[in-house]
């Protein structure tokens, strides 16, 4: 069951409004069912998370995925003829910055094939870019987590140098900055609207006057600040095609965020903010880094009270069991979101057939943290152009940036490399 | 991680898609003036494992120019280091509209910037240099969310922001009223024509094109006021050195939060170009106790890492009495503790380091042994707990715990933070290929089972860190206690070298004894608040100014009301030739 079901239970006006007051972008159709002229609706879908897995509990040996432990919650969901594995793909930026064991601080090269000292535009970003040159949804991109667990957290999405995604972490203010304004009346939607355009006028105005009486260094930050102004002015504005409708998702009994044991409910949560969001097409893009790019997770739902760093680091030394316990869990979670998009029709096909979901890792096994082969894993076959039927196809040791540029082929972006370095498109796929 | 640095991290967005057939990364980003980040100290050149600047090794240079004011306190010479632009901490901008739209707005503990990533601080350490990232479309959509919040609520009361009456005055001219009033609070100086111009603007708009009433409009406004650069940045210390960037940058210092109305008269009256004027002012903020603390609490979880002490996970097999409230009572503890012996105590860092006398609850008091018979249930009660097992800050649950391991003490962590922290060294970076420790064995101490990392390519490292977190080896993950481990006593004997001078000690109270009476220790306390102050590490640049706050301290006994005076009169332009 879902923690957000499906109602169409209408909320007060005055509850509603109340919410809307807190932060919320104001969706005022939605365009669900809206039928595409253009081929099938495809949607992107990320999954990452670190320190690693037993790879021997995932590779298969020939050339068709089998129900590795790792994979068995794909068996059970009955999924298994719907993914794709590459293997032999490698983070060859940090192996030929002579980092090929540092395989925490891949996160930023993830999306965007660039090295961490350079990270540029990450795939999620250029796909939901692309979709937004022929459709205006309500919100282009969801980069969505759990919780920040560190000091430093690397993130795999982002909009240029320099400019990382954030995630965002509490379902219930994505729940109403999505779904809240369904309900509202036209005009009310509009007031809201007026009212922060006008001071979104008013704070642009005050910035670029400010910006102008500092220095190089200093405006660059203000002028970053107006860029996120602008995007989120995007956002604000109405979708353009305007049809049809969608039920208003609810959300389930108040957990608290903070508590560490929540975080499975937590994580459902915005697994169902994702599908939801597909379904209803208020976004077709969305990333979802549970651990924030750290590696010491916390683990304590799973009854393991060390990290998950500290785990992997023993995996061949008495914690082999807790690691496949921990990786089998992040799998379940790409099966359950996997098996929720799989269960909506859309016409001929289901909403996970029009969709690719790619599940990362930041390196290839705990107790290396080598970089040189990591586990891929993709789902859905993006409206049929990728060829899955549970395929597995091997590379010999080949940049992961060649993944990305096929990726965003799939999309229809035309491009013949993506990240620095390592040009190519990688084969096999389709 | 490195960040990317701060100019390089806004470079221009990179364009359309038309470019895309060229995907590339951001060029080559290098790592200068992007400050060390956390786990990764230094970024002043210092060789690993030598001192910083500031310590003996590398005596002052800078002292003597010109006389203080009325506390003599030495002062640097040569041109100030710049500082950066950068937006208001998370603290920064709760205590802020605090105390600019009345504590009655917000709960006493709602931390509505809790929920604002860009105010996140760092897990290790100092996270410096701080408020400099660039503001990001979540940011900016968390930050317009506290903004309608805040002023939905503060107009719910309207007449306690008002010095007008609408109806009598005439309502454009109460608003206008309004905004030079509340205008120059939030912006901590007075408003420009234009600003006043601009923001009469927007209360056209909310009373015309909006129809919105005048409380509304009122609302509007403060919505306008509290998402504008000029409320969120600090621009401290222009090329001019405005009187004003002064005030803030004292205030943001000494109380983390906005000016005061006799503060921002000091600006105005030019007080504050003068060396005495600011030792004046920097003495009475210290004086408010009540606001200084607020200070000593965001150092104390950014030197304690104490905020981030719920988020400890420990094995509940083994500290079955571990809970977040038990660690949110060790943070207080701490908190207390230091603020006891800063605001109400003899203000010195020996006593930090060596007291043995801290504000416990009954949660604490059976963590440390103590009768919990006398206490009141959940009310911290200022008791003195064993000397022989408690000396100063260090020897605290809250620190303990924090460094400890989810199943033990992990020395080699205490003696990192140590290390880097108290003592300002540099630590060598981790090397790949680190093996496992071997896992708890009942036969084996702690100390004995970390042996392995003082064998081979461990060793660099560890052999420098590893004895100094052994010091602590009777106080388990959870920082109780214990005078055996798998049945054999404990070893916390070592040696250490302060001030060029090898001790012996036998434990973590005698460590703290040896680290009490050292200039080393002290500077490297005047180097942390120093970082504070400036909000990020020090370059080359400031060795002067860092030698004379660490003399001025060393001079007035370790003072640290002394210290953070000096760091007022060194860290801002007044004075400063």
């Amino acid at each position: 069951m879902n923690v957000i079901g499906l109602s169409k239970e209408r909320f007060s006006r005055r509850a509603l409004l109340k919410r809307l007051g807190v932060g919320a972008a104001v969706l005022p159709l939605l365009n669900a069912n809206q039928a595409s002229a253009a081929g099938p609706r495809k949607r992107f879908m990320s999954y990452t998370w670190n320190n690693g897995l037993n790879l021997k509990d995932f590779h298969p040996s020939g050339d068709m995925i089998e129900p590795k432990a790792l994979l068995k919650p794909f068996v059970d969901a009955n999924l298994m003829s719907k993914l794709l594995m590459p293997i032999g793909l490698n983070y060859t930026h940090w192996i030929d910055h002579g980092e090929s064991s540092k395989g925490h601080d891949t996160f930023p090269g993830l999306l965007t094939g660039c090295w961490r000292g350079t990270p540029n535009v990450s795939l999620d970003y250029v796909i939901a870019e692309q979709i937004a040159k022929e459709v205006q949804l309500p919100r282009k991109l969801l980069t969505l987590g759990v919780r920040p667990y560190g000091s430093d957290p690397a993130r795999t999405s982002w909009s240029g140098p320099g400019r990382e995604n954030k995630a965002e972490l509490d379902p219930y203010k994505i729940y109403d900055e999505l779904f809240a304004g369904a309900s509202l009346p036209p005009v009310e939607i509009e007031n809201i609207r007026a009212r922060r355009q006008s001071v979104i006028d008013f704070v642009r105005a005050d910035l670029t006057r400010f910006g102008s009486r500092l220095g190089v260094d200093d405006r660059l930050k203000i002028d970053a600040h107006l860029s996120s102004i602008r995007e989120l002015e995007a956002d604000l504005a109405p979708p353009s095609a305007q049809s049809g409708s969608c039920q208003v998702p609810t959300l389930g009994t108040k957990i608290d965020l903070s508590d560490r044991a929540t975080t499975p409910a937590h994580t459902k949560m915005m697994l169902d903010l994702i599908v939801m969001a597909f379904k209803c097409d208020i976004s077709r893009v969305a990333t979802f880094d549970p651990v924030d790019g750290q590696m010491n997770s916390p683990v304590p739902w799973l009854g393991i009270s060390d990290l998950h760093h500290k785990v992997a680091h023993a995996q061949n030394g008495g914690k082999y069991a807790e690691k496949l316990k921990i990786d089998g869990w992040y799998f379940s979670q790409v099966a359950y979101v996997a098996k929720q998009l799989d269960q909506i029709v859309e016409g001929d096909k289901t909403l996970l057939d029009n969709t690719v979901i790619l599940s990362a890792n930041a390196m290839e096994d705990g107790t290396s943290h080598y970089v040189g082969n990591i586990p891929f894993l993709l789902l859905g076959s993006c409206g049929g152009y990728f060829r899955t039927g549970g395929r597995a196809v091997r590379y010999a040791r080949l940049p992961h940036n060649l993944m990305l540029a096929a990726l965003a082929q799939a999309f229809g972006i035309n491009v013949t490399s993506f990240g620095d370095k390592y040009p190519g498109v990688l084969t096999g796929l389709t | 991680m490195k960040k990317i640095s701060g100019t390089a991290a806004t470079r221009s967005v990179v364009g359309g898609l038309g470019m895309l057939a060229g995907l590339a990364c951001a060029g080559s980003i290098d790592g200068a003036g992007s400050g060390p980040g956390p786990g990764s100290p230094g970024g002043d050149g210092t060789t690993a494992g030598e001192p910083r600047s500031g310590s003996p090794a590398a005596p002052a240079t800078g002292k003597g120019g010109a006389s203080g004011g009325g506390g003599g306190a030495a002062l640097a010479v040569g041109p100030m280091p710049p500082r950066v632009l950068r937006h208001l901490t998370r603290a920064e901008y709760n205590n802020s509209v605090r105390d600019l739209l009345g504590v009655a707005v917000l709960p006493e503990n709602r931390n509505l910037a809790a929920e604002m990533e860009i105010f996140t601080t760092a897990i290790t350490g100092f996270p410096y240099p701080r408020g400099v990232d660039a503001v990001s479309k979540g940011d900016y959509k968390n930050l317009r969310g506290a903004a309608e919040e805040l002023a939905r609520k503060a107009v719910a009361n309207l007449s306690s922001l008002l010095a007008c009456d609408p109806a009598a005055m005439g309502e454009p001219a109460c608003a206008r009223s309004f905004v030079e009033s509340f205008g120059p609070r939030a912006y901590r100086r007075p408003l420009v024509a234009d600003e006043i111009t601009a923001l009469m603007g927007l209360y056209d708009k909310g009373r015309g094109t909006l129809k919105l009433g005048f409380a509304d409009t009122i609302g509007l406004l403060i919505e306008g006021i509290l998402q504008s650069a000029n409320f969120l940045y600090l621009r401290e210390f222009g090329p001019s050195a405005d009187p004003y960037e002064v005030a803030s940058g004292l205030s943001y210092f000494l109380w983390s939060s906005a000016p005061d109305a006799e503060l921002l008269k000091a600006a105005q009256t030019a007080q504050l170009t003068t060396l005495a004027g600011v030792e004046q002012q920097a003495r009475r903020l210290l004086a408010n106790t009540k606001k200084a603390n607020d200070t000593l609490r965001v150092f104390s979880d950014g030197w304690m890492e104490l905020d981030r002490l719920p988020e400890a996970t420990k094995n509940a097999k083994l500290y079955p009495t571990f809970s977040v409230a038990l660690a949110q009572a060790m943070a207080n503890e701490t908190r207390g503790f230091i603020s006891d012996v800063l605001t109400g105590g003899d203000r010195t860092l020996k006593t930090l380091l060596t007291s043995s006398t801290s504000p416990i609850n009954t949660g604490l008091a059976a963590l440390y042994g103590y009768p919990v018979a006398g206490l009141a249930k959940d009310q911290f009660q200022k008791v003195t707990l064993d000397p022989k097992q408690r000396a100063g800050l260090l020897t605290q649950a809250a620190f303990l715990t924090r460094t400890g391991d989810p199943d033990g003490s992990l020395p080699p962590r205490r003696g990192k933070v140590i290390y880097e922290n108290v003592l300002c060294r540099l630590a060598p970076p981790v090397p790949d290929g680190v093996p496992d420790v071997q896992p708890p064995s009942p036969k084996l101490t702690t100390r004995q089972r970390f042996a392995e990392h003082l064998k081979a390519e461990c060793a660099s490292c560890h052999k420098v860190f590893d004895p100094l977190g052994f010091a602590f080896e009777h106080y388990d993950g959870i920082g109780a206690y214990r005078a055996t481990e798998a049945g054999q006593a404990i070893d916390a004997t070592g040696t250490v070298t302060l001030d060029g001078q090898e001790h012996a000690f036998k434990n973590a109270v005698e460590l703290m004894a040896l680290f009490s009476q050292s200039p080393e220790v002290a500077r490297c306390f005047a180097t942390q608040w120093a970082w504070f102050a400036m909000q990020r590490k020090d370059t080359p640049a400031d060795k002067p100014t860092l030698d004379a706050v660490a003399d001025a301290f060393l001079k007035k006994g370790y003072d640290v009301r002394e210290l953070l005076v000096a760091i007022a009169l060194n860290t801002f332009p007044s004075g400063r030739k």
